[in-house]
């Protein structure tokens, strides 16, 4: 039973299903995704049953550096209409959340999604793990170590550290990734790419599996010039990977800090890389440097747009895009008092940079064990509904296309599902 | 009565029917294509959508997010006709029911494979000409020409 901070939460906010009743141009079963990933979810004993370590990915398996639970939890879930819901990026916090999570249960024989006793939807299953799980690498570890996943696409952290918490009070706030780190006692901060490479190759024997390479990882301050050594790790790996491909480009996406002009055409000239995305994190410059200090005092905010703008000249336009917080912006004591406030700074911030061609990845956040953020609320339901819904009304104002950070390939970012009804084809617009 | 008769499943399954599927965009704008890869299976029609970005995929997501109707229509070499009407309720993505068909499809040489539809048929009715003469001249004997019923 999860016990939460306020028993009263239910009353202060739009129920589920007020916010679906006022927000009929978006579809129910997206607000109620939306919100499953603003509350949390747990399992009921018989949904937990269904999870088999033989088949399905389990919280408990592969490397996550956002959590410190190791129950044998699915790591995500798949929905009626294809999409996926991502629930192992993050903790919920079990103790002390801040609402009551959903109910993943089992009722009348169907897997389905609850609260307060009534069944919401039906659920259509839980990730499956790829083949290469069950494999070792030649040193005996398992391939899992090396490469995560989700049902379309593989992940490759190459740093487990992020050095912006080098400096006492400069990692970001909501991030658990480098506490976890450093709370696990692990001292190896980069997987050896020997591993890596053996893990991907096994992964691509598996037909139909995967879409999209993923890399990322925590910030490497060093170089001659700030980045260089973490933009030499990674261009290392994209040859190594790049490999395997015929053609220019292959399927791949970098989500990092915001290098400069010289390394972004390092990048793109000496790999196949295709997609670029640097994720600001928070829509408002002066939020943004009270929530993510070490970025702003390593790049800035300002100058951290320049660098996406200039991402558009060096990748193409549509294989740039930026990853937000969305709500953390509202955190106290700094953040934003009202959510009205906070919507309105935010959609104008998001089209000066949606009118650049750069899609917008928002996650919406919740408060992580781990972060510094850990006891703080997040924002209504209708303040994300309302919000995503902008993000996607000037999404197609510009016509901005984010597919590597879709319902399929990423799975994150709920806002941009609403993108799979998009009308693209010019000699059919109607 | 089931909705999906023997008859229907037969003909569903003969390689020289013809199916069509009818979808809608978001704004009711009608798309009618041909495709040989609607199945029945389980008391579902299944659908495998073969392009990421097709018009019928977009039309049948907004059906499952609206809970809207599609229509599926068989014709057989014999004009044997049929209309299924139903809603999208699954959409396969991922796993290894996805992937074995992947496979499958991609050893006759089919180029991808999209999403898995599965459609809850809602209602059906033979849909051929003659059972519709038929239907018409039973229920509605006097919509016809006047030369048609005059007397010889």
């Amino acid at each position: 039973m999860v016990s939460v901070r306020n028993p009263h939460w239910r009353e202060e906010e739009l129920s589920l299903k007020e916010v679906q009743k006022k927000y009929t141009d978006v579809p129910k079963s997206w607000i109620l995704k939306a919100d499953m990933q603003r509350r949390g979810i747990t399992f009921s004993q018989a949904a937990s049953a269904l999870a088999d370590p033989e088949i399905h990915l389990l919280n408990s398996e592969g490397a996550n550096r956002f959590r410190q639970n190791t129950d044998q939890v699915p790591n995500g879930l798949i929905m009626r209409d294809g999409s996926y819901l991502v629930i192992g990026n993050f903790d919920y916090a079990s103790s002390q959340a801040e609402r009551t999570p959903y109910l993943i249960d089992v009722v009348d024989g169907k897997l389905v999604v609850t609260d307060q006793d009534e069944v919401l939807d039906e659920i259509a299953g839980y990730w499956e793990k790829p083949d290469f799980f069950n494999k070792k690498a030649s040193n005996g570890e398992p391939l899992s170590k090396y490469i995560a996943c989700r049902p379309q696409r593989l992940e490759i952290t190459l740093n487990n550290y992020c050095h912006f918490w080098d400096k006492p009070g400069e990692g970001c706030k909501y991030c658990p990734m480098s506490p976890n780190f450093k709370k696990s006692g692990k001292t190896q901060e980069c997987n050896e790419l020997k591993y890596i490479d053996e893990a991907f190759a096994e992964a691509l024997k598996q037909e139909g599996r995967n879409e999209i390479v993923i890399l990322t990882g925590g910030s490497i301050l060093s170089g001659e010039h700030p980045f260089d050594d973490e933009v030499e790790l990674y261009i290392k790996v994209l040859k190594l990977l790049g490999e395997y491909f015929e053609g220019r480009r292959f399927p791949s996406q970098l989500i990092s800090t915001a290098f400069d002009e010289r390394q972004q055409e390092r990048l793109y000239e000496e790999t196949k890389l295709m997609q670029f995305t640097p994720d600001i994190e928070v829509l408002n410059k002066e939020k943004f440097e009270w929530i993510c200090p070490g970025k702003a005092a390593h790049v800035g905010y300002e100058e951290w747009k320049r660098r996406l703008y200039h991402a558009v000249d060096v990748f193409g336009r549509g294989n740039v895009t930026t990853g937000v917080v969305l709500g953390v912006e509202q955190a106290v004591p700094k953040g934003f008092s009202s959510e009205e406030e906070a919507f309105q700074a935010v959609t104008e911030e998001a089209e000066d940079i949606i009118s650049h061609g750069i899609g917008i990845a928002a996650n919406i956040w919740r408060a992580t064990p781990g972060s510094v953020f850990q006891h703080h609320n997040t924002p209504s339901l209708e303040y994300y509904v309302r919000t995503l819904r902008e993000f996607d009304r000037l999404q197609q104002k510009y016509q901005v296309d984010p597919f590597t950070d879709n319902y399929r390939r990423c799975g994150a970012h709920i806002g941009l599902d609403l993108m799979r009804t998009y009308q693209e084809d010019a000699a059919w617009q109607y | 009565m089931a909705v999906l008769t023997s008859e229907i499943i037969k003909l569903a399954e003969r390689k020289d029917t013809l199916k069509a599927i009818a979808t809608t965009n978001h704004d009711g704008v009608p798309h009618i294509t041909y495709k040989d890869s609607l199945h029945i299976k389980d008391g579902y029609i299944v659908f495998y959508d073969l392009i990421q970005s097709s018009q019928t995929n977009k039309n049948l997501v907004d059906a499952i997010w609206y809970e809207k109707s599609v229509a599926v229509s068989l014709l057989g070499v014999n004009e044997e006709s049929y209309q299924i009407i139903g809603k999208p309720v699954k959409c396969v993505t991922a796993g290894a029911e996805f992937e074995k068909l992947y496979r499958e499809l991609r050893e006759d040489g089919e180029a991808d494979l999209n999403a898995i539809w599965y459609i809850r048929p809602e209602k059906s009715r033979d849909n051929s000409y003659f059972t519709r003469v038929e239907y018409e001249r039973k229920n509605h004997p006097l919509i016809r020409r006047l030369d048609m019923i005059q007397k010889q």
